[in-house]
C-alpha cells in the first residue's frame, strides 16, 4: 500500500466548468464523463399555495433528493419543481401563493441537443460562479447517476471551484452535497490549484483560458494566493462568437446548424449556401445560438491557429490556406483569418470584429498580461519561482501555436526571470488538466485527513468549508 | 531406459562423469505448456475494508482495499500529519515580555498571527495573502496594511522575547548556568534574527533587478563582457611583459662576457661546422675531447673561416651557403617533405631568439662528451657575481629596500628558501636534472633540484644556473634539429651531384641566381648572427 503514496477510497471528482462538465473516480487519469454543461430546460409554469417554514424544509428537501434519484431528466417533473421552487423561495423569501415556475431538464449530450419546441439552454455558471443551481444540481445527478452510475452516499465526493468564490456560493455546495446527495465525505478544491497538481506542481502561475473566462492565479505549495487573481470574460465562446460576426461582417453568411437542415445541395466556394431549411416552430434563441455555437466550435477546432510571433498579416497570409464547409454547405478557403480570430486572446482590443453588450466598457488585456499582472502582484522574492513554472489550463488554450506564442510574449514583457511553461502534452489532458489535478488529490494517502466528514458538516454547519477548505 | 545409475566418480561432478563417460543420452527438457501459470506463492486475499486515521479527529471511516491478513493499528499515512508548532504564551508572559515589544500590536492580533502562522504552518506568504480575508479574522482590534514584512517581523521578536525570557526565568546566576545552555540561548536567538529593514531593502533591490528591461539586461551583459574581457587582457598583456622580461635578462646573463656559470657550453662563438664546412661529418665533431679537439674542431677549418670572412665583408651572408641552399631549395620543389621542414626550422631559430639580440646559438656537442669553452679562458675558473632579479619594497622606516624577486612573492605560512627557486617547467625536468647530475650537483629534493644549503647566495647562483641551463636545453634541442636538416639537405645534394655528374652540377650552381627564399633568409639570418659572435670569438683570441 505505502508504495507509491497513493491510496484509492473510491472518491468521486467533478469538474463543472462553463462549457464541459468531467467527472469520473480519482486515480484514474482521464474522467469517465465528459459531456457540456449547457442544459436544455423547458419551463412551465405551476400553481403553489404555501410556503413552508424553515426548519422543516431540510427535512422535506431530502425526502425530495432520495425522490429525485430515482430517475433522471424525463420523469422528474414534481421532483426538480419542488427543489427550484424552494430554493428559489430560500433565496427570495416572499410570497406566499404565486404562479411558479418549474423546469423540466435534458442533461448531456445527447439530450440537450435534440430539438424540442421552446426548449432553452442554460448553462450553470456565470463569471465562473454558480448562477444557477437547478442546472448544476442537475450536472451532479446527471454526472454521478446516468455516466457514472454509482451512488454518491457511498463515495467522497470532490469538487473544484473558481478561484474567486464566495463564501456563500461554498456552503450553498456543501450544503447540496451533503443534503442532497448524501455524501459520506466532500472536499472543495479551487482550480488553480488543481490544474498546478495535474501538471504536477504545488507551486506556479496558473494561466486558465476556458470557455466563459480566462483568469491567472499564483498557486505557493497548494494553496491560491487571492491578491494575485486576475480575470476576465475571456474565453473560448467569445472567440466562436467574434467568428461568427467576422462571417457576418465580410461574407454576409449566418451559419444554419444541423438541425435546421432539410436538405442541402453542393455549392461553389464563398457562394450562398443551397439549403432547404425545417423553420421549426418554437425554437428558441438560447437553443439556436447554442447551435451556432457549436457550429463555431468545429470551425474553430479545426482551423484556427495562434501565430508563434506577434500578428503579422502579411506573414499570416503566407501560411497555407485551409478550407472549411459548414453544415448548410457554405464553404471557405481560410487564410489571415484563421489566425486573426484567436489573436483576439492576446490582444482583444484590436481583433475583436463587435463588442457583446456585456463587455461594453470593459477593460479587456491579452492573456500574457493577465499572467503578467498576476505574477507582479505577488511577492518579489517568489516571482522568479512562479514564472519558471507558469502552468496553462483550459480548453481555449488548445489553439494550435498558443503554447509558443505565449512563452515568447511573456519572454518578451519579463526579461529578467527564466519563464517556462507546463502543460500537459497531449490534448486530451489538457482539457481536463483541473480534473486530473483532483483525482491526483483525492486519490493521495495523505489527504483523506483532509476530506470533510458529515460528521464534521452536522457538527460545525455548512461554515466547516470555510475552515478546512482553505 | 533402463540403466542403471552409472557410478560417481568421486571428486567429479555430475555434469563432467556425463561428458567423458560415452553412450550418454542427452537429457531434453520439454517446455510445457501451462494454461494457468502457477506463482510460488499463494494469491493474498484482499477486502474492501473501513479504516479510520489518528489524524482525524471525527471518525471518518473511508474504505479501501487492504490485505485481508495484514491488522494495522493506525492508517498508514497518519505518520505524515506533521504539524508546525508556532510559538505559545500564557497571559502572564504575554504582559511581561511581549506587549512591551511593540505598542501597535494588540493582543487580538498577536493571537490571530499565531493562529494563522499555526493554521499555514508558518507559510508567511500565505499568511501575509489570507491576513484579512480568512474567516477567523478578527473584526476589531487589527492594523490594516500589515506588509508580509511586517507579520514576520513581529513572528520573530515574540520568538526571541519569548526564548530569552524563558531562559531568563531559571533565576540562576549568570555564573552558575553552564556554557552549553548559554550558547544553546544564543543559537536560538540567532535563528530567530530578522532585520526587517535589511529585508525591506533587499526586496526594493530586487525589484529594482527584476523590473529591469531587456535593453538594460542585455547593455548589463555587455558591459560585464566587455570588463571582464579588459582584465583577461591586462592579464595577459602582464604576463607576456614578464615571460619577455624574464627571457631578456636570462639573455642578459646568459650571453653577457662575464657573467654565465661555469657550464662548458659553447655558443654560436663559431660557425657551425656541419653548415661551415661540407666535408665535417657530424660524427667528426662529436669525437673531439678536451682542449685540444676543440681548437681544432671549432672554427679550426681555416678555408671555411675564411670564406666566411669574405662574404661578410661584402654582404654580410656567406654566398656560397646561401646558393647551396638555395639550389637545394629549389631543386626540392617537388618534394614537400623539404618545403615544409625549411621554413619550420626558420619560425624555430625565430623563436628561440631572444627579440633583442638576434644570436642563434647552437650547441656543438652532446652531453656526453661536453666540448670545451673555445672563447674565454678564464671563463670555466672565475667565481662571478650573480645578479638575480630584484624588487624595490618601499617601507615607511627604511626607506627602499631591495629584495631578490624570488622572496618578493610571499605566500602564506612557513616556507623554505628553496622553495622558491624559479620553478622548471615539467617537460624540461628530467633534462635538467640529467644535466645537473653531470655537473656533480647532487639534489637532496629527488623531484626538483634543490641546493643542498640553502642560502642566498647559494640559491642566487642555483637560480642562475637553472636560468643558463634551460636555455641552453632549448637550444641543443634546435641545433639539433638543424643539424639532421643539413644533414638530410647535405644527402640530398650528394644524391643529386651523383646524378647529373659534378661538372654539370657545379654548372648549374654558378647559374643559380641568388635566392631569396624564407629558407635562406633563416639561413642568412643565423649566419650572420653566427658570423658576427665568431668575429667576437677572433677578437678574444687575438
Amino acid at each position: 500500500m505505502p508504495t507509491y503514496g497513493g491510496d484509492e477510497v473510491n472518491a468521486l471528482v467533478i469538474d463543472v466548468g462553463s462549457t464541459w462538465t468531467r467527472a469520473g473516480f480519482a486515480g484514474e487519469d482521464l474522467p469517465k464523463a465528459y459531456f457540456p454543461s449547457h442544459v436544455g430546460y423547458l419551463e412551465s409554469e405551476v400553481e403553489v399555495s404555501e410556503t413552508l417554514d424553515s426548519p422543516k424544509e431540510n427535512d422535506n428537501a431530502a425526502t425530495s433528493s432520495a425522490a429525485a434519484t430515482s430517475d433522471q431528466d424525463v420523469e422528474m417533473g414534481d421532483a426538480s419543481a419542488d427543489d427550484a421552487q424552494k430554493h428559489e423561495e430560500a433565496t427570495n423569501g416572499t410570497s406566499k401563493k404565486s404562479k411558479k415556475k418549474m423546469r423540466q431538464f435534458f442533461v448531456g449530450d445527447t439530450e440537450s441537443a435534440v430539438w424540442r419546441p421552446g426548449m432553452e439552454i442554460g448553462g450553470p455558471l456565470e463569471r465562473g460562479l454558480v448562477k444557477d443551481w437547478d442546472i448544476y444540481e442537475k450536472i451532479w445527478e446527471h454526472a454521478f447517476k446516468s455516466q457514472l452510475r454509482v451512488n454518491p452516499e457511498e463515495h467522497p465526493v470532490m469538487v473544484n471551484e473558481a478561484a474567486w468564490n464566495t463564501s456563500e456560493l461554498r456552503t450553498k455546495l456543501i450544503e447540496m452535497a451533503f443534503e442532497k446527495f448524501q455524501c459520506p465525505a466532500f472536499y472543495v478544491c479551487k482550480n488553480p490549484v488543481l490544474a498546478a497538481f495535474g501538471t504536477g506542481r504545488h507551486t506556479g502561475l496558473v494561466l486558465d483560458v476556458g470557455g466563459d473566462m480566462a483568469s491567472a492565479c499564483a498557486v505557493y505549495e497548494g494553496f491560491c494566493l487571492t491578491k494575485t487573481i486576475q480575470k476576465q470574460e475571456l474565453g473560448g465562446e467569445l472567440v466562436s462568437s467574434q467568428i461568427m460576426e467576422k462571417l457576418k461582417d465580410d461574407y454576409q453568411y449566418e451559419p444554419t446548424p444541423l438541425f435546421d437542415i432539410k436538405s442541402k445541395a453542393p455549392v461553389d466556394i464563398l457562394q450562398k449556401p443551397d439549403v432547404v431549411r425545417y423553420n421549426r416552430e418554437g425554437t428558441t434563441a438560447s437553443y439556436l445560438q447554442e447551435m451556432r455555437l457549436r457550429a463555431m466550435l468545429e470551425f474553430k477546432e479545426t482551423t484556427c491557429e495562434v501565430l508563434e510571433r506577434p500578428f503579422n498579416a502579411d506573414y499570416a497570409n503566407n501560411k497555407p490556406l485551409k478550407p472549411f464547409e459548414f453544415p448548410d454547405g457554405f464553404n471557405i478557403s481560410l487564410g489571415a483569418m484563421r489566425f486573426a480570430m484567436p489573436e483576439i486572446l492576446f490582444n482583444p482590443n484590436q481583433f475583436m470584429v463587435k463588442r457583446p453588450q456585456r463587455l461594453e466598457g470593459a477593460n479587456l488585456v491579452g492573456i500574457h498580461e493577465l499572467a503578467i499582472k498576476s505574477a507582479m502582484s505577488s511577492d518579489v522574492d517568489l516571482r522568479p519561482q512562479l514564472l519558471n513554472s507558469v502552468v496553462l489550463a483550459g480548453g481555449s488554450s488548445l489553439f494550435p501555436g498558443l503554447v509558443d506564442r505565449l512563452s515568447l510574449t511573456l519572454q518578451q514583457s519579463i526579461a529578467s526571470s527564466r519563464i517556462k511553461m507546463y502543460c500537459p502534452n497531449s490534448n486530451t489532458e489538457r482539457k481536463v488538466t483541473a480534473w486530473l489535478g483532483g483525482s491526483v488529490l483525492a486519490s493521495l494517502g495523505t489527504f483523506h485527513q483532509l476530506w470533510i466528514s458529515r460528521a464534521e458538516y452536522d457538527e460545525h454547519g455548512a461554515s466547516i468549508v470555510d475552515k478546512k477548505c482553505q | 531406459m533402463a540403466q542403471k545409475p552409472r557410478q560417481k566418480a568421486p571428486g567429479m561432478s555430475r555434469e563432467l562423469t556425463s561428458l567423458y563417460l560415452e553412450n550418454q543420452s542427452i537429457p531434453v527438457v520439454l517446455e510445457q505448456f501451462q494454461a494457468k501459470p502457477k506463482f510460488g506463492t499463494k494469491a493474498e486475499r484482499w477486502v474492501w475494508r473501513a479504516f479510520k486515521s489518528s489524524a482525524r479527529d471525527d471518525g471518518l471511516a473511508l474504505h479501501h482495499w487492504a490485505k485481508a491478513n495484514e491488522e494495522y493499528t493506525d492508517y498508514y499515512y497518519a505518520r505524515f500529519n506533521a504539524k508546525t508548532n508556532p510559538y505559545q504564551y500564557t497571559d502572564e508572559e504575554y504582559e511581561k515580555c511581549i506587549e512591551p515589544l511593540d505598542k501597535g500590536w494588540s493582543r487580538t492580533e498577536t493571537d490571530y498571527l499565531l493562529h494563522m502562522c499555526r493554521q499555514f504552518d508558518l507559510r508567511f506568504i500565505i499568511i501575509h495573502d489570507r491576513y484579512y480575508s480568512h474567516t477567523d479574522c478578527p473584526n476589531s482590534g487589527i492594523e490594516s496594511n500589515r506588509t508580509l514584512e511586517d507579520l514576520k517581523d513581529r513572528y520573530y521578536a515574540i520568538g526571541r522575547a519569548l526564548t530569552q525570557y524563558r531562559a531568563g526565568e531559571d533565576s540562576r546566576d549568570p555564573e552558575d548556568v553552564p556554557l552549553q545552555t548559554t550558547n544553546k540561548l544564543a543559537d536560538d536567538l540567532a535563528l530567530l534574527r530578522f532585520d526587517k529593514d535589511k529585508e525591506l531593502e533587499r526586496k526594493k533591490y530586487l525589484e529594482a533587478l527584476f523590473r529591469r528591461t531587456k535593453e538594460e539586461i542585455e547593455e548589463e551583459e555587455l558591459l560585464t563582457a566587455e570588463a571582464r574581457r579588459i582584465e583577461a587582457n591586462e592579464r595577459r598583456l602582464v604576463h607576456e611583459r614578464e615571460v619577455l622580461l624574464q627571457s631578456h635578462a636570462m639573455f642578459e646573463e646568459a650571453t653577457g662576457s662575464a657573467v654565465g656559470p661555469p657550464i662548458k657550453v659553447q655558443y654560436a662563438q663559431t660557425v657551425d661546422p656541419s653548415l661551415a664546412s661540407p666535408a665535417t661529418t657530424p660524427t667528426a665533431e662529436a669525437t673531439p675531447k678536451g682542449r685540444k679537439g676543440a681548437a681544432a674542431d671549432g672554427p679550426g677549418d681555416p678555408a671555411s673561416a675564411r670564406t666566411i670572412k669574405r662574404q661578410k665583408s661584402t654582404h654580410g651572408t656567406p654566398a656560397p651557403l646561401r646558393v647551396r641552399a638555395g639550389s637545394v631549395a629549389s631543386r626540392a620543389q617537388g618534394s614537400p617533405g623539404v618545403k615544409v621542414r625549411s621554413p619550420s626550422v626558420s619560425d624555430m631559430v625565430r623563436k628561440s631568439a631572444s627579440p633583442s639580440r638576434s644570436i642563434a646559438p647552437s650547441i656543438k656537442s652532446e652531453q656526453g662528451n661536453l666540448s670545451p669553452v673555445f672563447g674565454d679562458p678564464t671563463f670555466g675558473t672565475e667565481i662571478h657575481t650573480v645578479k638575480p632579479a630584484v624588487v624595490e619594497v618601499e617601507t615607511a622606516e627604511v626607506g627602499t629596500i631591495v629584495v631578490p624577486q624570488r622572496d618578493a612573492r610571499l605566500g602564506p605560512g612557513v616556507f623554505l628558501r628553496s622553495d622558491k627557486l624559479h620553478p622548471i617547467p615539467k617537460n624540461k625536468l628530467d633534462a635538467v636534472k640529467q644535466f645537473m647530475s653531470q655537473l656533480a650537483l647532487n639534489s637532496p629534493n629527488t623531484i626538483w633540484p634543490r641546493p643542498v644549503m640553502a642560502t642566498p647566495a647559494v640559491c642566487d647562483r642555483f637560480d642562475s644556473l637553472q636560468s643558463i641551463i634551460i636555455p641552453l636545453l632549448d637550444f641543443k634541442k634546435t641545433a639539433d634539429k638543424l643539424e639532421t636538416e643539413v644533414q638530410v639537405l647535405r644527402a640530398r645534394k650528394r644524391m643529386l651531384v651523383n646524378d647529373i655528374g659534378e661538372d654539370k652540377a657545379e654548372e648549374i650552381l654558378n647559374r643559380l641566381p641568388p635566392v631569396s627564399t624564407s629558407t635562406a633568409g633563416a639561413r642568412h639570418q643565423r649566419k650572420g648572427s653566427s658570423a658576427s659572435s665568431r668575429r667576437k670569438s677572433r677578437d678574444s683570441i687575438s
